[in-house]
């Protein structure tokens, strides 16, 4: 079963030709600074920036929508709640807020293979057992998926028509046990991945060969975001209303 | 020297149930052996035995005249490689390449030998070219040959291999086969198909908790009541060869692969 895959696209793009470091901690900045930021041309400003970068990426415009969307639940929720309490305006700045924030961690994911992610982390000093559970989550959260539709279509084959009205109680019961059974059997592979990474030596470190080596062009990457988030501050406290 | 040597090693698992009892074995080095047995015979468990993944509840465990404590496992796993019967199991790399050069980077090797390594043991599995390719968008056969490449580029003396031709098509089976027969390692492997047992090996123990067989593969076929005991049967070519031979009143040993039948077959055309 093909799954949507967060960096599928990675490997192709030419973004992924920068350092991961640079590009998170070009990344961060970037967010931290579109959070203080509440005039609507600043964060439209950002997100022009965001786009021309996802234009560049060669990463298809459907796959970083297809992510947002994932996340839009989410977005308009919290916009709808300060909508209610504090008006259009300030919710339109949240919106617009998040957005960019979340458009510019899909364009880190999607640009970095996720292995080279978990490098830079390391790198970073995030602890090892985080950076081991991110990795093996992403490799084995497909065979999760894959095994959820394997039970899914057992139970149609077996006449199961349940699961589209949570007012029933005994198809809420059958997804319930499956659920389950998928835990259960989960804990068992994990057993034996365990096993297979003792038999192969694991002492708790995944070991790379390829090292991280920044070059004189991520300082190009990270100037780049720099000056975006310097202009986005500046039009946001009226430097740039100024000049013009 | 001897690469594996069981003493009345025994397991029982945490809630009681005895898994093997009182097995002893002795695997000498550069032997082919096949641990054969019906489900929940304790193969895959002595299996994982000798590979230093469990420890035996009674009797003892050497690994290169060595015996196993939970001190040196660590160590005498590198003496091992082991083969899972579901590649998905020991396959964790975002990409082929990254997971056959696992093993070989925690044994702490150079680049240049873990990439010498890699290439050989992807050459080896017959799957050049995946370098690149992430491992769940294989097939299973591809995963398979993936997983092999990962335990032979640890270049193991003791190769452990869990049903290797497990859920494989006919062709899968068959590049399998091929490649498993040009290993020149120690292997153990564990099936409940005659058919690869006999092709690959020269000595076959029948498990069914305990040893109730060890010998040679055209000794096994020759004893039915070892068979129906352990629940396995003939592959169809020894069953219509055993048929053959009762019918026909002939004499001649079992045949173990099809070129000895069409032998047996061709001898009684030629004397006509």
């Amino acid at each position: 079963m093909r799954h949507h895959e967060i960096d599928q696209y990675a490997r192709l793009s030419p973004l992924n030709r920068f350092d991961p470091r640079v590009k998170i901690v070009s990344t961060i900045i970037l967010i931290i600074s579109m959070a203080f930021l509440t005039d609507s041309l600043a964060m439209l400003f950002c997100l022009a920036f965001l786009m021309v970068l996802v234009g560049v990426s060669n990463v298809p415009v459907k796959h970083i929508v297809k992510s947002y969307l994932l996340a839009f639940p989410f977005i308009a929720f919290a916009s709808l709640a300060v909508f209610l309490s504090s008006g259009g305006d300030t919710a339109l700045g949240m919106f617009l807020r998040i957005t960019d924030s979340v458009l510019a961690l899909l364009l880190l994911v999607s640009t970095t293979p996720f292995f080279e992610l978990l490098k830079a982390l390391r790198w970073f000093r995030v602890p090892m057992i985080i950076s081991s559970l991110l990795l093996f989550t992403y490799r084995f959260i497909f065979l999760l998926l894959d095994e959820l539709e394997r039970m899914r279509m057992a139970r149609i084959a077996r006449g199961f028509n349940g699961g589209k009205s949570i007012l029933r109680k005994d198809a809420l019961r059958t997804i319930a046990y499956t659920a389950g059974m998928v835990l259960v059997r989960s804990n068992a592979r994990a057993g034996n991945i365990y096993d297979a990474l003792l038999s192969k030596g694991y002492t708790g470190e995944i070991r790379t060969l390829n090292g991280l080596r920044a070059s004189p062009r991520d300082a190009a990457f990270a100037v780049s975001f720099f000056a975006v988030s310097i202009l986005a501050i500046s039009i946001q406290i009226g430097v740039i209303g100024w000049t013009l | 020297m001897d690469a594996l040597n069981l003493t009345e090693v025994s397991y029982a698992y945490p809630d009681g149930i005895r898994a093997i009892e009182k097995i002893d074995l002795r695997v000498r080095t550069g032997e082919r052996v096949a641990l054969v047995g019906p489900n929940g015979a304790g193969k895959s468990t002595l299996l994982k035995i000798m590979a230093a993944l469990l420890f035996p509840t009674d009797g003892s465990v050497e690994i290169m005249d060595e015996e196993l404590t939970k001190k040196n496992a660590e160590r005498l796993r590198r003496h091992i490689g082991f083969l899972f019967q579901d590649p998905d199991d020991q396959i964790f790399m975002p990409t082929v390449w990254d997971d056959v050069a696992f093993g070989p980077i925690n044994m702490q090797l150079g680049a240049d030998e873990v990439e010498v390594r890699v290439r050989d043991a992807m050459r080896m599995a017959g799957i050049e070219g995946y370098e690149q390719r992430v491992p769940h968008h294989l097939s299973f056969g591809e995963k398979k040959r993936v997983a092999i490449a990962g335990v032979l580029a640890m270049k193991a003396p003791i190769l452990l291999l869990d049903e290797p031709t497990a859920n494989l098509d006919p062709q899968g089976r068959r590049k399998l086969m091929k490649i498993l027969d040009s290993l020149s390692e120690t292997v153990v492997l564990a099936t409940h198909d005659l058919s690869v047992a006999f092709e690959l090996t020269d000595r076959v123990i029948v498990l069914k908790k305990k040893k109730i067989f060890d010998g040679s593969p055209r000794d096994l076929v020759e004893q039915a009541d070892v068979l129906t005991e352990a629940s396995l049967e003939l592959p169809s070519l020894l069953r219509m060869m055993t048929e053959y031979r009762e019918k026909s009143g002939r004499r001649f040993a079992l045949p173990l692969t099809v070129e000895e039948a069409i032998k047996i077959v061709l001898e009684k055309e030629s004397r006509r």
